[in-house]
């Protein structure tokens, strides 16, 4: 079997986020929906480690965009998936798919 | 626009050691975060979470030259707790070995966090300086410096590598550690610790020469 690195599960997030988000993704905005679905604060160290990762691996790309005033005079550096993100996503979600069904109901102790 | 300011410190934090390829969209985000109503708890969060994964980044890429550098730090406390021991009897004997060992991350993180990019700014201001006196050159003989422009930097530059750098800035530090050291606790022993730190230099530098290079330029 040929061997493929797989994606870690906060890179597959990051992919899922700029999916959702479409061209309004930088940043903020990845940040703000990660913090929606997991309920807990992102570090933004950790969601541009996962982007410059994932672009590594050519499965986003990014551009600058204009910088503007109520941002220090920064540019927003906006995220998007490729086809081979896209196909790492599908992948991903078929391995994981196959991997859930046919488990036991999973019971929790104290819940 | 009336912006609230970022607490000073950790701006400054950020823009020394937070990533410095994605660094201005990052410190733009924070910002824009910031201003709109998160506190200044968070920005000091944030700019923690950036710091340690620069640091987990750069320890990623430069796995070799920490093996490398923990092999010299080991090596170099085992012989110099044995010099400490039988050559320098001291009051507290162990006390030596005990403060190399204790600064060890204190070299590695400083080494990590400025290495890399110290060595790509020394390595691109020789760039340009060579490019400069080159240029001199070309006035004298045009063609005596397009033989060196193509020769140069393929021979002079080769193998120059990050974790070389990592190494070299973790060197200097054992050395001035050691010159601390003995400024503190005034011993006539220099050296013995200093044979002690070049046979380490050269332990490394072995190190690295049997490993293969991981990283191009």
């Amino acid at each position: 079997m040929a061997r493929r690195s797989f994606l870690g599960e906060f890179e597959l997030m990051v992919l899922l986020a700029l999916i959702r988000l479409r061209d309004d993704a930088y940043g903020v905005p990845i940040s703000r929906e990660l913090e929606r679905h997991l309920g807990r604060e992102v570090a933004f160290g950790s969601v541009y480690a996962a982007l410059d990762r994932l672009e590594e691996k050519g499965l986003v790309t990014s551009k600058l965009g204009e910088p503007t005033a109520d941002r220090g005079g920064r540019a927003k550096r906006y995220f998007r998936v490729t086809e081979d993100g896209l196909r790492e996503v599908r992948a991903t979600q078929r391995a994981l798919v196959s991997l859930w069904k046919g488990l036991p109901q999973l019971k929790v102790v104290g819940v | 626009m009336n912006l609230r300011k970022p607490p000073r410190l950790a701006s400054w934090l950020l823009n020394r050691l937070g990533f410095p390829e994605s660094n201005p969209p990052l410190a733009g985000d924070m910002l824009e975060e910031f201003q709109s109503g998160r506190s200044r708890a968070w920005y000091w969060r944030q700019t923690i979470g950036v710091i340690a994964a620069r640091a987990r980044n750069n320890a990623r890429d430069s796995r070799d030259g920490l093996i490398a550098v923990f092999f010299g730090w080991f090596a170099q406390a085992i012989i110099a707790g044995i010099l400490w021991r039988f050559h320098l009897p001291s009051p507290i004997p162990m006390f030596g070995v005990a403060f190399r060992i204790a600064i060890v991350p204190v070299p590695l993180i400083v080494g990590l966090t400025y290495g890399k990019s110290g060595l790509k700014r020394l390595r691109s201001a020789f760039n340009n300086c060579e490019d400069a006196c080159l240029d001199r050159l070309c006035s004298v003989t045009e063609r005596a410096a397009t033989i060196s422009r193509r020769i140069l930097p393929s021979h002079l530059l080769v193998q120059v590598e990050d974790r070389h750098i990592v190494l070299a800035a973790n060197i200097c530090f054992v050395f001035l550690g050691n010159y601390c050291f003995f400024a503190l606790w005034g011993r006539d022993s220099l050296p013995w610790f200093l044979a002690t730190e070049i046979f380490c230099v050269v332990a490394i530098g072995f190190l690295i020469l049997l490993r293969p290079p991981r990283f191009t330029r």
